[in-house]
């Protein structure tokens, strides 16, 4: 019953999408409102239905609907039998649906007397996106689909996927990736406007790029969190096609930002802009294609069930002819520049600019190529971690190196001798941090002393940046949101060097009572016992970690067995302060021959997930200031 | 109340032997004792496991992984340095039994010239841009 009303709002949901295209392309302008009104409301609704009758089938265990006894299990807890709701195929689209309608109602409430055609023409790209997703959900994923269970419990669902920071991280991510939609619709409807209705599009554009870009920041961060503490590999970042397929949009997002800001002062790289937000959105679907049609894992579990990668594949293709065509038609109208010198802020933000589009573009390379030698030459490849440390982190340096001067710089044009005069504190207080550093870590190499240099760089600017505008209330050309970003990513790279540079790690066998030092720490194996959860149960490790004879803490990792789906996972046990993390993993063993430990040291790895908050909080800062903007407009 | 203490205890260990059974059965990444006692050859064999990809298992070193294959590839590669090959004998082995793939990091070769040669292409391209711009804005 629910499954039925389910699945018919979701028809409905893709009839109110195709009407809203209608409406947009059909109906006379002064009564579009109260038309529009009632679409998009009725979409939003219809998926919110939708959406929670999957959610409520989950949550009951109906498991008369195939995702639901493919993906749930009656034991699951309660938190988890929610978020199992996106944590699989079927539902994720439907999660992706439900904001992306919720954007939908974002741009509808953007109307106002003076911008009737801009917002209809906005909602009518939308309303493509909209209905292009709905039909591709309705059609080859449907999550209402009926099975005739064969067990009364469900099939489960993999514990390494039960996990808070998983549960929230697809909803975070998808805010991102959809946000980017609305700049995709608000270009093309740029593109579609009449000379005599031109408007600036830029400013409604903005607020939604800074949402979509903070949230997609946030949400790889949670994965990225996820992989460190679940898989147990003392590692957070693995360079993983599913990785990349969520960097490659935040890199092209980071790039829009930045000329989104040259656009509103100074009234360049207009079409650039345009481009650059159509193909930000087309990244993030062709995203969602990588990951979704498993064509990355292998082209023949590809060819096995191609129906859905052929969908999104062409609605991609089709997309992207779209709107890059519109783009080629109407560009000439918006490419008028007013010139800078490269020493300016619009220089840097052109040099950000390139930079972003070429690891984009690497990251891209990396991605894919696989998947193109095996077509055309037979051949299969692996490109991993190695490949991208070596190609992707250098080209970053020059972008990191400028940013932390840029804030300051004047538009237009800019002395290089005065800058230098000016980062003077800076950089007197990016060598005192860097010394610090080196004093306590003690262990040198070429990347640890560019990381942490780069890292000091930033920090220190961003610091006194800040002091200046709060403290000394000096006025200034630049936003405290931007500033705290910066902050942010300095904070980050200071996490992500000092965890990967200075990491030490042990691995050994020990016995009860056995003892090992890593760094200043002392950690005695002191008991094992058997423990169990609500749906697993697990032998438990004790810890006791010392310092010089003092008490610092009990690591308590676990080895679970799910005796459901018959699947082992290794719980590793964390102890986190500022300046490093205590990371403990329980490996095979038994009372006689001991315990496999492995036992990491990971400095400052805090900082990432810290500088990853900070640049959120600063994306939110200014998305605030900048909504603003659009309600004085 | 005595019994239900008693059952509970009989119950705790019959249900840890279970546990204990299971979990010994499973395998974990690299274990200590495979370690080699040279450590030179050990920092060689450990940077070497990290460059091989774990062939069962998705976008894994046979460092990381707790796959038996892994473990058998990390024993192999540890004898073979011990034998006293190099790091490009053990790589060229290893690519003539599994094809390149197995390596985490792609040898430059007639089909990666593409991938290693076009983000140099790429910065090129960038240096361009910006050298062009600034002749242009010289100009001002």
């Amino acid at each position: 019953m629910v499954a039925f009303l389910g699945n018919t709002a979701l028809l409905l949901a893709s009839c109110l999408a195709a009407a809203q295209l209608f409406i947009s392309l059909k109906i006379d302008k002064y009564k579009i409102i109260k038309y529009h009104k009632f679409v998009v409301l009725g979409l939003l609704l219809f998926t919110l239905i939708s959406f929670f009758s999957l959610m409520y089938s989950h949550i009951v265990s109906d498991f008369s609907i195939k995702n639901v006894f493919e993906n749930s299990h009656t034991t699951k807890p309660l938190f988890y039998k929610i978020s199992g709701v996106w944590g699989n195929h079927e539902g994720s689209m439907l999660l992706w649906i439900l904001v992306l309608s919720i954007f939908n109602y974002f741009i509808y409430k953007l109307y106002n007397k003076n911008n009737l055609i801009f917002v209809s023409k906005i909602l009518q790209n939308q309303a493509i996106i909209c209905l292009g997703f709905l039909l591709f959900t309705y059609l080859t994923s449907n999550p209402f689909d009926k099975t005739v269970a064969k067990f009364s419990n469900g099939l489960g669902f993999n514990p390494i996927l039960q996990d808070p920071a998983l549960a929230i991280h697809p909803p975070l991510l998808y805010l991102g990736y959809v946000g980017f939609s609305a700049a995709f619709s608000i270009s093309l409807a740029a593109l579609q406007l009449q000379d005599n209705e031109k408007i600036n599009w830029n400013i409604y554009m903005k607020p939604f790029v800074l949402y979509a870009w903070s949230f997609l920041t946030i949400g790889i961060a949670l994965g990225s969190i996820w992989a460190y503490y679940e898989l147990g590999w003392g590692g957070w970042w693995f360079w993983d096609p599913v990785e990349n397929a969520s960097f490659m949009p935040w890199l092209l997002g980071t790039a829009l930002i930045h000329s989104l800001i040259t656009l509103e002062k100074r009234k360049s790289l207009e079409s650039w802009v345009l481009l650059l937000a159509i193909l930000t959105f087309l990244l993030s679907v062709i995203g969602t294609f990588l990951v979704r049609s498993g064509i990355l894992t292998s082209v023949h579990t590809f060819a096995l069930d191609p129906s859905r990668g052929i969908y999104i594949l062409s609605f991609t293709a089709l997309l992207g002819i779209y709107s890059l065509a519109l783009f080629g038609l109407k560009e000439k109208n918006y490419n008028k520049n007013n010139f800078f010198s490269l020493t300016s802020k619009e220089g840097t933000i052109l040099l950000n600019n390139i930079i972003m589009i070429i690891l984009c573009a690497s990251v891209f390379l990396g991605t894919i190529y696989p998947l193109a030698v095996e077509v055309f030459f037979k051949n299969k490849i692996s490109v991993g971690e190695p490949y991208y440390n070596s190609i992707v982190l250098p080209i970053m340096i020059p972008a990191i190196i400028v940013m932390g001067i840029a804030p300051i710089m004047y538009w237009k044009k800019d002395n290089i001798f005065k800058i230098l005069k000016k980062s003077i504190y800076p950089i007197i207080l990016t060598f005192f941090i860097t010394i610090t550093f080196f004093y306590i870590y003690e262990k040198y190499s070429l990347a640890g002393i560019i990381g942490i240099i780069l890292a000091s760089w930033i920090i220190s600017n961003t610091l006194i940046y800040l002091f200046a505008k709060i403290f000394l209330k000096i006025n200034t050309n630049y936003s405290i949101g931007m500033t705290i970003a910066h902050l942010g990513i300095g904070l980050l790279i200071l996490g992500a060097t000092g965890s990967s540079v200075w990491q030490e790690e042990k691995i050994i066998r020990m016995n009860i009572n056995d003892e090992i030092k890593i760094n200043k720490y002392n950690v005695t194996f002191s008991k094992i016992k058997e423990i169990s959860g609500q749906n697993y149960i697990a032998i438990q490790g004790n810890f006791l970690v010392q310092s010089d004879g003092k008490f610092i803490t009990n690591l308590k990792p676990e080895n679970r067995l799910y005796p459901i789906t018959q699947i082992f996972t290794s719980e590793v046990s964390i102890h986190t302060n500022l300046s490093r993390d205590l990371y403990l993993v329980l490996g095979e063993g038994n009372s006689d021959d001991g315990w496999v430990v492995r036992l990491y040291h990971n400095p400052l790895v805090i900082w990432i997930w810290l500088g990853s908050i900070t640049i959120f909080i600063g994306g939110l800062l200014s998305v605030t200031k900048n909504k603003k903007t659009i309600k004085n407009y | 109340m005595k019994l239900k203490k008693m059952i509970k205890k009989y119950f705790t260990l019959f249900f840890s032997f279970i546990i204990l059974i299971l979990l010994s059965n499973y395998t974990y990444s690299v274990e200590p004792e495979e370690f080699l006692k040279n450590k030179e050859q050990e920092t060689l064999a450990r940077e070497i496991t990290k460059n091989i990809r774990c062939l069962v298992c998705q976008n894994q070193s046979i460092d990381d992984s707790d796959a038996t294959l892994a473990k058998d590839l990390r024993i192999l590669v540890r004898s073979k340095v011990k034998e006293g090959k190099s790091k490009k004998e053990i790589y060229n082995f290893l690519t003539a039994r599994y094809g390149d793939f197995i390596l985490l990091n792609p040898p430059l070769n007639k089909s990666t010239y593409l991938l290693w040669f076009l983000p140099i292409a790429f910065l090129l391209i960038g240096i361009y841009v910006i050298y062009k711009f600034s002749r242009l804005s010289k100009k001002l």
